[in-house]
């Protein structure tokens, strides 16, 4: 078995917390794993891409149509990364658009934005988890609203409980309240 | 964690792999200069310095980092040394004379190279310094090795008294993965330094000596790495794959994707150079065509030729430049494709996705990194070309490496240049000399410490018309927020004087210098336009310091401001065009602040022309 996940967002929305929760996860399944960043430059509010692939794998980069499910934080950066799906693959993302910061950018609007995501892969999962993080406390936090979700999707082979005893060691612990409950929102916002 | 227990299993970051790796092999002496992909190493290891006794020292360049790790070799201790690709240009000096010396205590130069230009200006192949410096090369295939690999290369090290190239790329040291740690070394050593003239000093008399005894040792290590635990032959078949350090995780996964593991002879190499020249023979026996798969340059390619060549085998040879790309990464469907053609067999082409990529990349906007809300940087460059607009001229404006290279994006598009650390100074003060009209170079803090300061040198030297404006931070932001010799702080945290970047530029001869604060931006103008006159007046370098902390260290230490308000926005879109900061957000023709966003600087409110943008009270 050689799995491929692809997490895409923009860079300062917690991608690399949110693979290194999944990564951990898989590690104490006792599975082999490799969990591809990008630091530096691209995290200053740039575009931002993640490949997770676990099973019998040791390459780190994967390719064109590899990935069996696609994770985002924006939907621009999900709709970005699309190619890297496999056919049928799935795809989760937050509704939040957030535009380049680019004088006088014009951005494609929502209405065509899930036409182009539908169009190209097997189903979508919309999640407003923008609004379920606002509600709940920092918007940073809309990272473990979409980890909940990905949870109940049953996407990796990961039970709930594996993935929050994960998300346990990988934050703050004054976060973890607020985490908590934005993992259970998540999850039953699918 | 990065402490764990042996045995344990941990899912490391490469360059934590490696950090541990420093600490199982009793590593005394950590020092680096910060640069992506290389940061973390010193980064982690300086986090638990204090706690098992290792001297870790961010420096002022890789050159003095390189000179601190070698001075602890010549002491007797165990030394690490971490840069990034270009950071080995700048210690180059000293890793070519250390290849003639050789070591006394363990010592690994650590080159994280950044094929993709991820986060660096070219996509150099370090390998080749460890050809012209006869230090051997050493590359891992994955975290794992990362580690074992490292640790191992001490003991190397001091048994052939020769430093270790330890040659990573980008996904090795920012691909985390699953490693099973092993034992913690304890090596007790005391620091004493050895006279050792002959082999310390090199004059000539001892260079030519040394020159000899460095071209034994490399020919003897071809046969010593024969024997390598990391080098091995693996499969069968008559097609023969090379795969060197990380080419050997794709070739791997290629080949189990194809269903052909274990149908090709593969050379797994962790040595590069030397090339391990028994078991090279006993892999080219039974092969009649070879894949080099290798990241970066066809470096390994070219050796390998030159040995088939002087063994008088013919046999074909493929790999970048033919069967993969030299140019970018390595990605897995690459290998696949030339795997497969090297075999003669088909591979299925993703071209419905290929053209998806094309198709998406046509209707989603580009998303380049931005300054972050509340950067003091965008300030000063609203400030700069504020001052060019006022003194009506567009003035060259040569660039430099940091967080405030983005300043070439629009709305300010003033980096001019930009092609290496320091390079603003030394360029801009020459093109002012040549043209004979002022420059600005615009350089960040750290940079300034690191390269910056002798081009400054030089400008007072040469009489260069030039305004340096050095945008101090109070820390090296690119790369993750070090401590520099401004910040009054170690790299383990520990207090430290602070060095006045305009203290310095007194000393070098300067006698413009004046300190700003970005946030103010009326004065900052001013200060710009003074400094431009006086340099255009006197034909002197003059320097401004534009001092303001790093927003986003400024937000972890609870300094936000409170997001100003917007009454009666007239939708002139005068912020948003001319400072494009992204808390700046549009709604129905009028701005907004994203308050989620907004780090509370202020700065807007000074530019909206109709007073719009108010301080909250
Ligand atoms: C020789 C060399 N070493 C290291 C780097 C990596 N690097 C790129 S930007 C940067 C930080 C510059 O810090 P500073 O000048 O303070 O600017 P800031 O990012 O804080 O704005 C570093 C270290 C490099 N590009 N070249």
């Amino acid at each position: 078995m050689m799995e491929t996940i692809v997490i895409s967002g923009v860079g300062g929305q917690g991608i690399l917390t949110m693979a290194k929760i999944i990564g951990y996860a898989l590690v104490k399944k006792g599975l082999r794993v490799r969990v591809a960043e990008v630091h530096g430059m691209a995290q200053r509010g740039g575009s931002v891409v993640t490949y997770i692939r676990y099973g019998d794998v040791d390459c780190p980069r994967p390719s064109h149509g590899m990935a069996k499910a696609l994770i985002s934080l924006e939907l621009l950066e999900c709709t970005r990364y699309l190619y890297l799906l496999k056919r049928g693959g799935i795809v989760i993302s937050n509704d939040w658009i957030y535009p380049p910061n680019v004088p006088g950018v014009s951005v494609p609007s929502k209405e065509e934005i899930v036409k182009l995501i539908e169009e190209n892969t097997g189903k979508l999962y919309l999640i407003p988890a923008n609004k379920i993080a606002d509600s709940l406390g920092p918007r940073l936090i809309a990272n473990t609203v979409i980890l909940g979700s990905v949870a109940k999707l049953g996407i990796l082979p990961l039970s709930k409980e594996e993935l929050l005893e994960s998300l346990k060691k990988n934050i703050k612990h004054k976060y973890l309240e607020v985490n908590f409950r934005a993992f259970d929102e998540g999850y039953k916002a699918v | 964690m990065i402490l764990g227990s042996p045995g344990e299993r941990a899912l490391l970051l490469g360059n934590e792999a490696i950090a541990r790796g420093a600490i199982e092999a009793g590593v005394h002496v950590a020092a680096g200069y910060p640069g992506t992909p290389s940061t973390e190493i010193i980064d982690t290891l300086a986090k638990v310095a204090d706690r098992i006794g290792m001297i870790v020292d961010w420096c002022v360049n890789e050159k003095v980092a390189l000179e601190t790790a070698y001075a602890a070799s010549m002491c007797g201790l165990r030394a690490l040394a971490t840069m990034k690709h270009v950071g080995l240009n700048v210690a180059a000096d000293v890793f070519m004379s250390i290849g003639y010396s050789g070591v006394r205590g363990g010592l690994v130069v650590v080159s994280a190279d950044d094929p993709g230009c991820h986060s660096s200006q070219n996509e150099q192949d370090n390998r080749y310094y460890s050809l012209m410096s006869y230090i051997p090369c050493f590359e891992p295939y994955c975290p794992q090795e990362a580690k074992d690999l490292l640790t191992t290369a001490y003991d190397f090290s001091e048994k052939y008294e020769t430093a270790v190239l330890f040659r990573v790329t980008t996904r090795i040291c920012h691909t985390r993965g699953d490693v099973v740690l092993g034992e913690i070394r304890r090596i007790e050593r005391k620091a004493e330094f050895t006279y050792n003239p002959s082999r310390w000093v090199l004059l000539p008399v001892n260079s030519r000596k040394l020159r000899v005894k460095m071209l034994e040792r490399i020919t003897k290590l071809e046969d010593v790495l024969s024997s390598f635990e990391f080098n091995r032959l693996e499969g069968e078949g008559k097609v023969g794959i090379i795969a060197s350090g990380i080419g050997y995780a794709y070739t791997r996964d290629a080949l189990k994707a194809l269903g052909l593991w274990g149908k090709v002879r593969v050379l797994k190499l962790a040595s590069s150079n030397p090339l391990p020249a028994k078991l090279f023979r006993k892999f080219i026996e039974s092969v009649e065509k070879i894949l080099v798969v290798e990241e970066g340059d066809p470096f390994v390619l070219r050796r390998v030729k030159e040995k088939l060549f002087d063994l008088g085998v013919q046999i074909p040879v493929h790999g970048k430049g033919d069967y993969l790309p030299v140019a970018g990464e390595l990605d897995l469907f690459s290998v696949m494709r030339a795997v497969a053609r090297l075999v003669g067999v088909e591979v299925k082409e993703p071209s419905e996705s290929i053209s998806l990529e094309e198709k998406l990349s046509g209707k989603i906007p580009t998303r380049p990194p931005t300054m972050c809300p509340g950067c003091p940087h965008r300030a000063t460059f609203y400030a700069i070309k504020q001052a060019m607009k006022e003194l009506g001229e567009r003035i060259p404006c040569t660039g430099d490496i940091g967080c405030y290279t983005l300043g070439f994006n629009p709305p300010f598009q003033l980096q001019d240049t930009s092609t290496c650390m320091g390079a603003s100074i030394g360029e801009g003060a020459a093109i002012a000399r040549f043209t004979g009209k002022p420059v600005v170079a615009t350089i960040g803090d750290s940079t300034f410490y690191h390269a910056g300061v002798p081009g400054l040198i030089n400008a007072v030297y040469i009489q260069a018309p030039l305004v340096a404006v050095v945008m101090d931070n109070g820390v090296t932001a690119m790369t993750g927020h070090q401590p520099h010799p401004g910040t009054g702080m170690t790299a383990t945290g520990k207090r430290s004087k602070v060095i006045k970047i305009e203290d310095i530029s007194r000393a070098c001869g300067v006698e413009f210098v004046r300190v700003v604060d970005p946030y103010n931006l009326k004065e900052t103008i001013q200060v710009i336009k003074d400094a431009l006159e006086y340099a255009k007046r006197e034909r002197k370098p003059a320097v401004v310091v534009a001092r303001r902390l790093c927003a986003l260290v400024a937000a972890r230490k609870g300094l936000r401001g409170k997001p100003p308000v917007v009454e009666d926005c007239r939708g002139c879109m005068v912020c948003v065009n001319t400072f494009a900061c992204p808390a700046l957000i549009v709604e129905d023709g009028k701005v907004k602040i994203d308050e989620g966003l907004c780090f509370g600087c202020n700065v807007c409110t000074q530019i909206c022309p109709f007073g719009a943008i108010r301080v909250r009270k």
